[in-house]
């Protein structure tokens, strides 16, 4: 190649190469426009859709939507019209986040192509409990799953997945339980100022479960009204939400119960509520602990039920200490103002602390102190399945945490007197039984009969007839009814209204399959055979001779409760 | 040089309320911070009470637009009115800083010339997220940008407005209430009264939720408990409320007639706190409903300066100011009632809350404001350097630097710094994508630049390198994937002055891949804006883990899995925060089947394991990483391999202790005092320093370490060095 035409074909490549340059940047530029264009397009849909929400947004719009909605739906829509009218209106100026559902009754679901579709979704739920099982979604605390174990089947949900899982959810509500903003959990910080993720996140998830008509629910630290005797600072930042109801818990008797037959630490015992006490309290508590020597504890949620179970006196540093502490079976001191903020019913169970000198011999009549009084208050008015069912009740929730205790009572009624005195013994039972199962003798009028069914009906008890026969009914036969608890009623003595109160009590605490007297042993005692009072329907029907029961692995407890 | 500050605060200085006392505090400690303040008035003076002080102090100068002529009639400026004549006196000579409050003015100035200079202190904004609309949004983001800095009375405040507007993060800065003493107070010594009467104070408005009808019934409820008590009020305004009707004749008739009330009426500030001064304890407790605010009262702040210890509601925000422990927490009036039983009777407790009160109002203080503003300047106004001004083409004037690159995403804060500087001009090409930009205005950039930076040693860097001009300095700052990319084999590198490296390890394999020579190539770590980062931890941080990024796969998610199963096994309170987007978020991630394979797998493992379900929680991607890093403790590298990972680098900077694995080069980097031979070692560490109570020596070590090396300013004085053409 001579010098000419290479210098040629240098200058030809140095064209080219500008010119495929040259082609380049016009590309870089296109495509650069067409970038704009694309982001332009974005903005413009943005706004259309900011304006669509701003639309939808509109007090007027959602003012018809709950009016129709109510019109659609009378049943539960109707009861819950003026809650949602006053919400509008409360909320008439506050303004919409972008994406968000304005209407507090509809939320857009991201699962579900229509609303309804949710209703054919099968449930795991079904598979574990009945129709009537309450299921609780929300913000759980380090315990709250473990307090509601047994009475509602719970759904955790998270900060990066709350909405998804709700959404796909068979929930009945929504809880949010304050102790779930403490560090160490899912929800660390929730509620504290400042927390704007946290706070963000939670409101999300309340729209979503409005949008669903599902109740939202505080579960506030301390029992609510007792200022800084609630314990740790709650959470400012969730009580000035809006809230459907804020429910105080009640105590797991599941969880808290005392360990009968175990030897008891008398060293009495304090849960270290930490510093955050009112200042007086903190006095009072210090001036015990000095006094009686007692041990303070910092135990783990986990570790908290066994501690109590395992000491005979305890000291109720804050009032959401004392329905734990009696459970767990213990003699129970409190302050004065501990004390003061408790309701009437459990401050008549501990010992009001006014002069901590005294307590060397009050403590001298610990080993007397039978707590099945304090049990039973607990069981009737402040465990967690009384206080969900009047949770369910006070929201419109079909739903029966409670129906762990119910009980069919099985009764032979031989004559009008006899009837009579079982409608009059089953409805003074300060624990009233779901089912009356008898079997009229021969001598039993048609009439009175009659009459007992009515009279029960008329306060809720079904009445439901089976042959006569063996009033333990171990025919291996089905006994009617549908109660997990079948009570073989006592006959030919009146029975005290605590009774079934006591034998389902000593029952859910001690996870027995059987109670009732044993000769020669004391009450709240495992013990290999008893006269049955109380016995769980599936071991009733098909245990056979209940001689052979504790032989089958079945758990009998010994208690005496007719007085 | 003095900085010229021009101060405004849309507020009317013939009223004295907070608003007032903030300007008053702002110009004192601007003044004496070293600015030469310069103070607007909104309203026309009637009194001088509080412009006549401050007018006289040296180098503060009072703007009269009223009587100037600038605005007609008696009434206070507009904020409309307030931009027109800010922007006028700016023009005439422009200001340095542009101190300013409230949302609204804010937000017309954030279009005004005086955009870029604004220091805006912030109160009026939405208090909670339900409230936080597009609009408020909008304008705070727009207010944002349009800002230096956002000054921000409270750390909750501050990490509350980086969470909702991502545009304030990096911008917020702590601007606390000032409390300055009127002449003739000052603390005093105090024990409980003897022989006389405990003597209770409030003084503001009478208002429900402020509690002070029921304020009222503690003298006759202390009586019951013989405590003899008298309740001083101080104050005149008795609100109406349409919820409670006759609360203003109910609270009127207790002022008047109650048990042990004294009512003095309505006072100014001065001599309010002259009556505050002459009591035992004064009284902040409100309804709860006020607890979740996130601004703090500065009555409280004042009474603590006095020495008069204060009883005030529990909030996580009073315990940090007062200790956890602090006896005069109260929620209901027993507690009230019990606190100032107890402590009338106990000397060692009225002290204890006395020296509580005193100790945090010293963090409050004039000298203390002016503190935290002379940081700041320093940071808005770095001084110029000769080394800089020599280096310019021309010698003497500004020095010309370009950057170029398609994400700037690292470099933000350093671009931040070099525009801040007076001795240099700064202009930025920003690529499009990787390979596309504008040539036309990268030529632009080539034919002005004295230095000219390409951030990521891409087809930006080999552009620039062919199309340097003689005499112009080139430097290209190489990350970690490029090395992979095949760009650097392709860069002239006799046309690059440096390539800079984030590590030595990086340094050494950048040599060693590309063959280029040594002294090429130098080191100049990231940084981390520790200033930023450097805030309160909260309440039992120390079991909670971090980890912030987890995409692609070889940042080793599972790794980090494994760590916290081996904690959680003992001790259920460990929990692992991830701050990221998922990896489904990365088209050019989740297109690669090993990478979903990873996912998936780590995905099913969380969901599905009884010890780390519950356990691991993905927050959002966001540039409030500051504040996030308050809740974590433990800050996790499990890479297979980084260049730097900045992530336990902001993790020191935010006072939680690093935890690493020994990714290759890691020990270059970070002491290998926080590199760990495995998981199983690293969960075994972490348990133990909890364990045994070392956790906060532990991070303070970390904080100093990465003060030492990795500090802003530190990083910023390299670049300048080599932007000056100096030896490193």
């Amino acid at each position: 190649m001579t010098e000419s035409s290479t210098s040629e074909t240098a200058e030809k490549s140095a064209e080219s190469a500008k010119a495929l340059r040259t082609q380049q940047a016009q590309a870089n530029r296109q495509v650069a426009k067409l970038r704009a264009a694309v982001r332009e397009r974005d903005d413009r849909l943005r706004e259309l859709e900011e304006r669509l929400v701003a639309l939808e947004g509109s007090t007027t719009y959602r003012f018809g939507r709950i009016v129709v909605g109510a019109a659609r739906r009378p049943g539960r829509r109707a009861t819950r019209l003026p809650r949602e009218l006053y919400r509008l209106w409360k909320h008439r100026d506050a303004p919409q986040r972008p994406g968000q559902s304005s209407d507090f009754t509809r939320g857009r679901s991201e699962v579900f192509d229509r609303e309804e579709d949710r209703l054919l979704a099968a449930s795991p739920a079904a598979l574990e409990g009945s129709v009537r099982q309450l299921v609780i979604a929300g913000v759980f605390g380090p315990s709250t799953t473990a307090d509601l174990a047994g009475f509602a089947r719970t759904l955790p949900l998270f900060p990066h997945d709350g909405g998804l899982v709700l959404e796909s959810s068979d929930a009945d509500l929504v809880l949010v339980d304050v102790t779930a903003g403490a560090p160490g959990g899912p929800w660390a910080y929730l509620g504290e100022p400042g927390m704007y993720d946290r706070e963000r996140t939670l409101g999300t998830l309340l729209d979503a479960a409005r949008g669903r008509d599902l109740p939202v629910v505080l579960w506030p630290a301390g029992r609510g009204d007792e200022g800084e005797l609630g314990g740790a600072a709650t959470a400012p930042g969730l009580s000035r939400l809006d809230w459907d109801a804020i429910a105080v818990p009640g105590v797991s008797l599941l969880r808290f119960n005392p360990a009968w037959g175990a030897e008891r630490d008398r060293t009495p015992l304090v849960i270290d509520p930490g510093v955050r006490l009112p200042l007086g309290v903190r006095r009072a508590v210090d001036a015990i602990t000095a006094t009686i020597g007692a041990r303070v504890a910092d135990p783990t949620p986990a570790e908290l039920p066994q501690l109590l179970r395992r000491h005979s006196v305890t000291v109720a540093a804050t009032p959401a200490q004392v329905p734990e502490q009696l459970a767990s079976g213990a003699f129970v001191l409190c302050p004065a103002a501990v004390a003061g903020a408790l309701p009437a019913d459990l401050r008549a169970h501990v010992h009001v602390v006014t002069d901590p000198a005294a307590l060397p011999e009050t403590l001298s009549a610990v080993p007397l102190y039978d707590p099945r009084l304090a049990l039973r208050t607990l069981f009737l008015r402040h465990s967690a399945p009384v206080r969900l069912a009047e949770l369910c009740e006070r929201l419109g929730i079909d739903a029966d945490p409670a129906a762990g205790r119910r009980v069919t009572v099985v009764a032979d009624v031989g004559s009008a007197a006899d009837a009579a005195r079982l409608a009059d013994d089953v409805l003074a039972q300060s624990h009233r039984p779901a089912e009356v199962a008898f079997a009229p003798g021969a001598g039993l009028p048609g009439g009175a009969l009659t009459a007992v069914t009515a009279r029960l009906a008329e306060h809720g008890v079904t009445v439901c007839t089976r042959s006569a026969g063996d009033p333990a009914g171990r025919s291996g036969t089905a006994t009617p009814g549908e109660a997990p608890w079948v009570a073989p009623w006592p006959t030919g003595a009146r029975v005290p209204e605590s009774h079934l109160a006591d034998l389902v009590c000593a029952a859910e605490c001690s996870g027995a399959d059987a109670v009732g007297p044993a000769a020669g042993a004391p009450d709240h005692t495992f013990v290999a055979a008893v006269e049955p009072a109380l016995v769980r329907r599936e071991l009733y029907e098909t245990g056979g001779a209940p001689a052979g029961w504790s032989a089958q692995g079945a758990r009998l407890m010994s208690l005496d409760s007719r007085g | 040089m003095r900085p010229r500050a021009l101060v405004y605060g849309d507020v009317d200085l013939n009223l004295i309320d907070g608003s007032a006392i903030w300007a008053q505090g702002m110009v004192q400690a601007l003044a004496r911070a070293g600015c030469a303040v310069t103070l607007v008035l909104k309203a026309p003076v009637r009194t001088g009470r509080l412009v006549d002080p401050l007018a006289a102090i040296k180098g503060v100068t009072v703007r009269r637009p009223h009587e100037e002529g600038r605005v007609e009639g008696g009434a206070g400026m507009t904020a409309k009115q307030a931009v027109r004549v800010l922007t006028e006196i700016d023009e005439a000579e422009p200001y340095d800083l542009v101190v300013i409050r409230g949302r609204r003015l804010a937000g017309k100035l954030a279009h005004s010339p005086l955009r870029g200079r604004l220091w805006t202190y912030l109160t009026d904004v939405p208090q909670s997220a339900p409230e936080f609309d597009g609009n408020a949004r909008g304008e705070l983001t727009r207010i944002a940008e349009a800002s230096r800095f956002l000054l921000c009375q409270t750390e909750e405040l501050r990490c509350f407005l980086e969470a909702a507007v991502p545009a304030t993060a990096g911008r917020c800065v702590l601007f606390s209430p000032v409390v300055v003493l009127p002449d003739g107070l000052s603390p005093q010594d105090r024990t409980p009264p003897d022989g006389r009467p405990l003597r209770l104070v409030y003084t503001g408005k009478f208002a429900p939720r402020w509690n002070t009808y029921e304020m009222t019934g503690l003298p006759r409820l202390l009586a019951a408990r013989d405590v003899e008590a008298e309740l001083h009020m101080v104050g005149d305004k008795v609100h109406d409320d349409p919820k409670d009707p006759n609360f203003s004749r109910r609270m009127r008739t207790a002022l008047e007639s109650g048990d042990g009330v004294v009512w003095h009426g309505g006072h100014p500030r001065a001599e309010a706190m002259r009556l505050t001064a002459g009591c035992d304890i004064g009284l902040s407790w409100r309804h709860p409903d006020m607890d979740a605010s996130l601004e703090l009262s500065t009555k409280v702040l004042e009474m603590g300066a006095l020495g008069v210890p204060v009883v005030l509601n529990r909030t996580p925000m009073h315990e940090r100011l007062l200790g956890a422990d602090y006896p005069l927490f109260a929620a209901s009036e027993t507690d009230v009632v019990e606190a100032l039983a107890v402590t009338a009777r106990e000397p060692e407790t009225y002290a204890l809350a006395a020296e509580r009160c005193r100790a945090a109002a010293a963090g409050f203080s004039l000298d203390a404001a002016a503190d935290r503003l002379r940081r700041y300047l320093t940071q808005a106004f770095p001084e110029p350097s000769e080394a800089i001004l020599r280096a310019s083409r021309d010698g003497g004037r500004k020095l010309r630097v370009g950057v170029a690159g398609h994400d700037l995403k690292f470099f933000t804060r350093l671009l931040d710094y070099l525009k801040s500087r007076p001795d240099m001009e700064v202009r930025v090409d920003h690529w499009s994508a990787l390979k596309v930009h504008d040539p036309e205005r990268s030529q632009e950039l080539v034919d002005w630049a004295d230095v000219v930076i390409c951030e990521w040693c891409g087809p930006n860097a080999l552009w620039y390198a062919e199309h340097k001009r003689p005499g112009q300095r080139l430097f290209v700052r190489l990350h970690r994937f490029e090395l992979y990319s095949g760009w650097p084999q392709r860069l002239d590198i006799g046309a690059v002055d440096k390539i800079i490296c984030v590590s030595p390890h990086y340094g050494d394999l950048t040599r060693k891949m590309t063959g280029w020579p040594a002294n090429k190539v130098v080191v100049v770590p990231n940084w981390v804006d520790d200033t930023q980062f450097d805030r309160e931890k909260l309440e039992g941080a120390e079991h909670h883990l971090g980890m912030i990024g987890i995409a692609p796969a070889r940042k080793r998610l599972d790794l980090g899995l494994d760590v916290l199963e081996q904690l959680r096994r003992d001790d259920p309170r460990f929990m692992l925060f991830i701050k990221s987007k998922l990896p489904w978020d990365y088209w050019w991630i989740w297109q690669r089947e090993e990478e979903r394979e990873h996912y998936d797998q780590v995905f099913r493992r969380i969901r599905r394991s009884p010890l780390l379900a519950g356990a691991v929680v993905f927050d959002s991607y966001g540039r409030d990483v500051a504040s996030w890093l308050r809740r974590i403790g433990f800050v996790l590298s499990t890479s297979d391999d980084e260049s730097f990972h900045l992530a336990p680098a902001e993790g020191m900077a935010a006072g939680a202790v690093p935890a690493l694995l020994p990714w290759p080069g890691a020990e270059t980097i970070y002491d290998p005092r926080w590199i760990h031979a495995d998981p199983a070692a690293m969960a075994g560490s972490i348990a133990a320093t909890v364990r045994e109570g070392r956790w906060e020596d532990e991070r303070r070590l970390g904080r100093d370490q990465l003060r030492e090396a990795y500090a802003l300013d530190e990083v910023c004085r390299q670049w300048t060095v080599l932007i000056a053409g100096e030896q490193m």
